[in-house]
């Protein structure tokens, strides 16, 4: 048996398969891995500060919401001269077990500024414990920074526990203080289990879809696989000639899949720059993401919808599966999406975003939109057979909806209580994963990605539930 | 021989609404109103045969008797309300003048879409091209946009497409008198190289005289129900005589 044989043959086939579902799941674990297991996080400061007196041994409890303690901070005083010695940092636990101590010249801090001390190695274990850090101040002393309210974000909160002993007494007060360190998200670890299931259960599915074959059986998998073998030439040619026939008569052609999102853009940005730009971070990239994702769901759902009724002269002569009609439109659909990816990273190249291995993870925001256009699709191809209306209704409906996503507007400006309506909207999603892609350059949690495959998968399944219970009916209704 | 085309007690029913309703606000109104109307038509009526493999089966019967519900029941166009339709082998419909076609594409490129469309590979498509270039006699005009053609051309190139490919099941509704004579005789003879050739033909025409000629059998459809199935001549003679 030579190579190509061997390609060809199932064995070889399921190898092949194999080898490139497990170096995908190896890139994606190379990809996520770190920001799947540690996140940085830093507890808030005190504002509103009081001077302690210097030579006093402060002591201020605090609950570590970190895994991992990697630094803290603490804000010194010195009123004219600097003073020497070293002041020793303690941590303890709840039962006063000393776990860290360090001495620190006094000469290197400075004065009214956050000092980070590093905690090396880091205290592990640490989430949800209660702790005390202890400073003893050198020689001559030392005065700190302590307040009476935290400020949380925007907002100040006043603490309610006397969290600070000086000299053994306690002040209704907190130190001004910042713990730092990482999260351990147990994500990272479930990849490689999660993606065995995967595979053994996809084998699983291979061997026996290919016993039914040879027996002649008929089963839903057996369908799709006599299915694609026979109708995959005609639907690439559909995507092909969709493709073709949109930009044919137009002089530049292709070049309009990267303007078209281009020059969106610079509408917004002119629109808009003056509203929003001061809260958003690389703003022409945020609205850039948006729009070219935005602009994908609204062509690929339009041509869906029109694809059973625009080729109702062909429905009604040819027998086809008809999800071939929806499943090439999106598809010839999403090969401008990828088209205009090329203005994205221009852009980001232009406002200076450096690109990080996160960008890899563009195919999943590629895949999940487009299992969300194909659902939808399905869904509303479907409903315009049946009611002509539906196509006028989702022209309003797109709009609505490229208003209730944060396309051009930041999303700190949703109000609170109405964020569990956002989640549920796909395209805000979408547009948190993409974003978090290419302006943060680091992956989305798990739970963002569940968020993502629910209210994209959802979609999908609905639409291919109710497209094929009603296909049948198709033809009677053209 | 083995039958390639069974039809087993096949009905077909239309429910027709009587507001036929395709707007949302008519379909809620007739809702509301508490009962949509419907009126069922029967198009077909416990309809039963089989065709042979290499069998040209002409159908005849009257306007409205059923004729081209039964092949897009056949060709899987229609789902039977009752009944089985069992084809063993790949059905390809004439396809009317150009509806498979992309009036933007060349005459080259709208071959492998049409063919796609029957359900061939490109492969095959390839080693059939050369063929069905010629057959159609189009020349150099293949290249261009089929949008420029005249319908002559455009019949020309469909048949060439539909008959050059040699489908299992060739299902021919009523298109044969297309092109200039010399292109009309080229075609008939094309039909009777690929009818001895093997393909299974159903044909429907309301010309007597070509269903005559052709058919092995025929097959005489009225009311949606089959008055008559035998040989051509005898079918043909008790069908005028009505």
């Amino acid at each position: 048996m030579n190579m190509a044989q061997f390609r060809q043959s199932f064995g070889g086939k399921l190898l092949l398969f194999s080898l490139a579902f497990f170096a995908v799941i190896g890139l994606f674990y190379w990809v996520v891995a770190e920001d799947w297991t540690m996140s940085a996080v830093e507890t808030d400061t005190v504002s509103q500060s009081i001077l302690l007196p210097a030579g006093s041994v402060a002591q201020q409890e605090f609950d570590s919401i970190v895994d991992g303690l990697e630094w803290l901070s603490v804000t010194p005083h010195f009123e004219t001269s600097h003073p020497a010695g070293t002041a020793t940092f303690t941590i303890c636990d709840d039962q006063g077990v000393q776990l860290w101590q360090k001495s620190v010249d006094v000469s290197e801090l400075e004065s009214d500024r956050e000092n980070v001390i590093r905690i090396e190695p880091y205290l592990p274990d640490m989430q949800d414990r209660s702790l005390a850090l202890r400073v003893e101040p050198g020689e001559t002393g030392m005065a700190l920074w302590a307040g009476t309210s935290v400020s949380a974000g925007k907002f100040d909160i006043n603490v309610k526990t006397e969290g600070l002993m000086v000299n053994g007494e306690a002040l209704a007060a907190n130190l001004v203080m910042k713990t730092g360190g990482h999260l351990l998200l147990s994500g990272a670890k479930y990849i490689w289990p999660v993606a065995a299931v995967l595979w053994a259960a996809m084998m699983g599915l291979c061997v026996i879809t290919r016993r039914d074959i040879n027996s002649k059986k008929n089963t839903l998998l057996t369908k799709v696989v006599r299915v694609y073998e026979q109708y995959r030439y005609l639907i690439k040619q559909l995507v092909v000639r969709d493709f073709r026939v949109k930009y044919k008569s137009s002089s530049l052609g292709v070049a309009w899949s990267v303007l078209n999102p281009l020059l969106t853009m610079v509408v917004y940005l002119f629109v808009f720059s003056t509203l929003f730009q001061s809260n958003v971070e690389y703003f022409p990239v945020y609205l850039l993401s948006g729009i070219v994702l935005f602009n994908s769901f609204s062509e690929s759902t339009n041509l869906g919808l029109n694809s059973i009724v625009g080729n109702s002269a062909l429905i009604t002569k040819v027998y086809m599966p008809k999800m071939i009609y929806p499943l090439s439109k999106v598809l010839s659909s999403f090969i401008n999406l990828c088209i205009s990816f090329v203005p994205l990273l221009l852009v980001m190249l232009i406002v200076g975003i450096p690109f990080k291995k996160s960008l890899l993870l563009l195919p999943v925001v590629i895949v999940l939109l487009f299992m969300l256009c194909l659902g939808m699709s399905l869904l509303l191809a479907t409903m315009n057979v049946f009611f002509r209306d539906t196509q006028f209704l989702w022209g309003v409906m797109v709009m609505l909806l490229n208003f209730l996503s944060p396309i051009f507007y930041p999303e700190s400006i949703i109000p609170e209580q109405f964020l569990f309506i956002y989640r549920l909207n796909p395209i805000y999603q979408l547009l948190f994963f993409i974003r978090s892609i290419i302006i943060n350059g680091v992956s989305p949690t798990p739970a963002s990605y569940l968020y993502c495959i629910l209210t994209s998968a959802v979609p999908l399944l609905i639409g291919i539930w109710i497209f094929r219970r009603n296909q049948d009916r198709f033809v009677l209704y053209l | 021989m083995d039958s390639i085309i069974s039809v087993q007690d096949v009905s077909m029913h239309f429910r027709m609404d009587k507001n036929h309703t395709t707007s949302l606000k008519e379909w809620v109104v007739s809702w509301l109103k508490g009962k949509q109307q419907y009126e069922t038509f029967q198009a077909l009526n416990h309809v039963s045969f089989e065709v042979q493999k290499g069998e040209i089966l002409g159908i005849v019967g009257r306007n409205g008797a059923g004729k081209s519900t039964l092949l897009k029941a056949i060709s899987g166009i229609y789902r039977p309300t009752s009944g089985k339709v069992i084809t063993a082998g790949r059905v390809a419909p004439m396809l009317e003048l150009g509806s498979g076609f992309d009036p933007e594409l060349s005459g080259h490129d709208n071959i492998f879409l049409n063919g796609a469309i029957l359900g061939f590979s490109e492969e095959f498509l390839k080693t059939k091209y050369d063929d069905i270039v010629a057959f159609s006699e189009l020349g150099d005009f293949i290249y261009q946009p089929t949008k420029t053609y005249s319908s002559g051309m455009m019949m020309r190139l469909a048949f060439s497409v539909a008959t050059i490919i040699e489908p299992e099941i060739l299902i021919v509704d009523e298109i044969l008198a297309v092109g200039d004579a010399p292109f009309q005789e080229k075609s008939r003879a094309r039909m009777m190289e690929l009818m001895s050739g093997g393909t299974t033909v159903l044909f429907v025409s309301h010309n007597l005289d070509q269903i005559r000629t052709m058919c092995d059998r025929a097959l005489w459809l009225d009311h949606g129900e089959v008055r008559m199935i035998g040989e051509t001549k005898e079918v043909c003679d008790a069908y005028e005589q009505m």
